[in-house]
């Protein structure tokens, strides 16, 4: 090379660190490229598309009906339902699989198409999978309640009973009645045809047998499913000795008339929630009982005046009038929360046990405080049945359709 | 070292060193960005998670509370949150607080303890509400 002649010479060893540097600037350079974007950011995205598509489905009460079609035997409702709001509101590249329950599985088999079998190779050749969940209390399947339909009382009161199970029952509830007492105690030994009560409700009552006591406390009520009574269920069947709804019904009983409106005292129990601060009742046609109460914290019997009230700790409701101002009774137990039963009374009967003291569907149907005597009703019959949990499961899956 | 015709190899100038360095430095953040931004995004996806689970069950809690007579007394909350913990692998914990059917505590978790979710719900607010 001359002197006038100007360049550069590349020396072997900075060829090499050029080499360092290029390769450096690669590794940089494929931070910001598609491949590993996608392996931070793609799944978070598919994700979100999981639990948002799930949350968007909650959220406008899609997933209420799908569940009130399962819980009406309705699947076929229920599957095109999740599948046409699945596919409204995923976008066409990813796909999707829907499962509802556990243990029992209620649905299983919703896919954006009608080939399963297609459609469950391509779930389970998923390079990746992304998954919602949610549990709902919700039924999926329905809610059996026997009810006790007492045909030697008048037919009037009768046939307001009659209309009363009627205005209770719910779409999800699958209510059986009978006025067979022999039938009645075979449901609560056993069932009859696979069919047993998740709740009892007896509106009213004369006296049934002790057999009959005895499968409803002894064996239903403590092993199986709960019981709301009510009307002169317990005033009738005064000579079975047992603290049954925490009440020992040994005498003194008494039957009074007159009361014109239960006070609901305490609103922070589930049955009482939503009702008003008094419920009307048509106290002057029928009566309302004081009874000998167990007291749960301490076994003793007493009979709850006004001043007892703060002492008996199960109750939700007491029968308020001005004249007996000073004499007021327990008209609505349920357990509050936190108490520990006593004196006798089985934890689970403690548990699964709400007693009104009123001829409630009487008074309903006689068009006094009827709507919160039903919503009363309906709430004290979901208490004592235990509730239900089940998960509901949204895959999603990037993915092609099947063919 | 002495350095003989026959034996060949690289003289490392003082200038090559100093462009490599600053490459080793980049090589090493580089990898550093990678693993933080996994670790974001992780997060991401787990505090989402917990975020969600934990909004859920208070509607499911308020449902249970508000529109039916379903219990919500510590036995029934505890059984509540195990079948969320079996669902999602979360950590979660209900009860009653105070002896009280209308006070929950909601606790939800991830088992590293990364991200949580806690409230006590008054739900006699939710009756306010309404009305």
């Amino acid at each position: 090379m001359k002197n006038d002649q100007r360049g550069f010479i590349f020396s072997l060893d900075a060829t090499l660190a050029v080499l360092v540097i290029m390769m450096a600037m690669a590794g940089v350079a494929r931070v910001g490229g598609p491949e590993l974007v996608y392996g931070q950011h793609g799944y978070l995205r598919l994700e979100r598309y999981a639990e948002d598509a799930l949350g968007v489905m909650d959220q406008v009460g899609v997933l209420d009906s799908i569940i009130e079609s399962i819980a009406t035997d309705n699947d076929s409702a229920a599957m095109e339902m999740a599948r046409d709001n699945l596919l409204a509101i995923l976008p066409p590249e990813v796909q999707f699989k829907l499962v509802v329950g556990d243990e029992t599985v209620y649905l299983d088999n919703v896919y954006p198409g009608t080939d399963n079998l297609e459609w469950s190779n391509l779930f389970e050749s998923a390079e990746e999978r992304a998954v919602a969940s949610r549990v709902t209390t919700k039924r999926l399947a329905p809610l059996k309640v026997l009810v006790w339909v007492d045909t030697r009382l008048p037919s009037n009161q009768v046939q307001m009973i009659e209309d009363f199970i009627d205005a209770i029952d719910k779409p999800t509830w699958d209510v059986r009645r009978t006025s067979d007492e022999g039938e009645f105690r075979t449901y609560l030994l056993s069932g009859i045809g696979g069919w047993s009560p998740d709740a009892v409700f007896i509106p009213d009552s004369l006296d049934l047998q002790d057999a009959t006591i005895d499968a409803l406390i002894w064996n239903y009520n403590i092993n199986h499913g709960g019981v709301v009574g009510g009307g002169g269920f317990l005033y009738n069947n005064q000579s079975y000795n047992f603290p049954f709804f925490g009440i020992w019904i040994l005498p003194p009983i008494d039957a009074k008339y007159g009361y014109e409106s239960m006070h609901i005292v305490d609103h922070t129990h589930p049955i009482t929630a939503t009702s008003p601060e008094y419920v009307d009742y048509a106290g002057d046609d029928y009566p309302v009982y004081e009874y000998l109460f167990l007291n749960p914290l301490t076994g003793e019997k007493a009979t709850p005046l006004v001043d007892n009230l703060a002492y008996w700790p199960g109750t939700g409701g007491y029968w308020w009038w001005w004249f007996y101002i000073d004499q007021d009774w327990v008209a609505l137990t349920a357990r509050r929360s936190g108490i520990i039963a006593h004196g006798g009374i089985p934890e689970n009967t403690y548990n699964r046990t709400v007693l009104f003291n009123a001829h409630m569907a009487q008074s309903a149907m006689d068009g006094v405080g009827t709507g919160e005597w039903i919503t009363l009703a309906q709430r004290a019959i979901e208490w004592v049945s235990s509730a239900n949990f089940e998960p509901i499961k949204l895959y999603v899956w990037r993915g092609g359709e099947a063919n | 070292m002495c350095l003989n015709r026959d034996r060949r190899g690289f003289v490392l100038s003082g200038l090559a060193l100093l462009l490599i360095l600053p490459a080793m430095l980049l090589s090493v953040s580089c990898l550093a960005m990678v693993a933080r931004g996994g670790e974001t995004v992780s997060s991401q996806i787990i505090s989402d998670k917990v975020h969600a689970t934990g909004l859920s069950l208070e509607d499911t809690i308020e449902w249970m509370w508000l529109q039916s007579g379903v219990p919500v007394d510590n036995g029934t909350l505890w059984r509540l949150a195990d079948e969320w913990e079996n669902t999602t692998g979360l950590l979660v914990e209900v009860s009653n607080v105070d002896d009280n059917y209308a006070k929950v505590h909601v606790l939800v978790m991830d088992p590293l303890g990364n991200a949580r979710f806690e409230e006590v719900m008054e739900l006699t607010e939710f009756l306010e509400n309404q009305a």
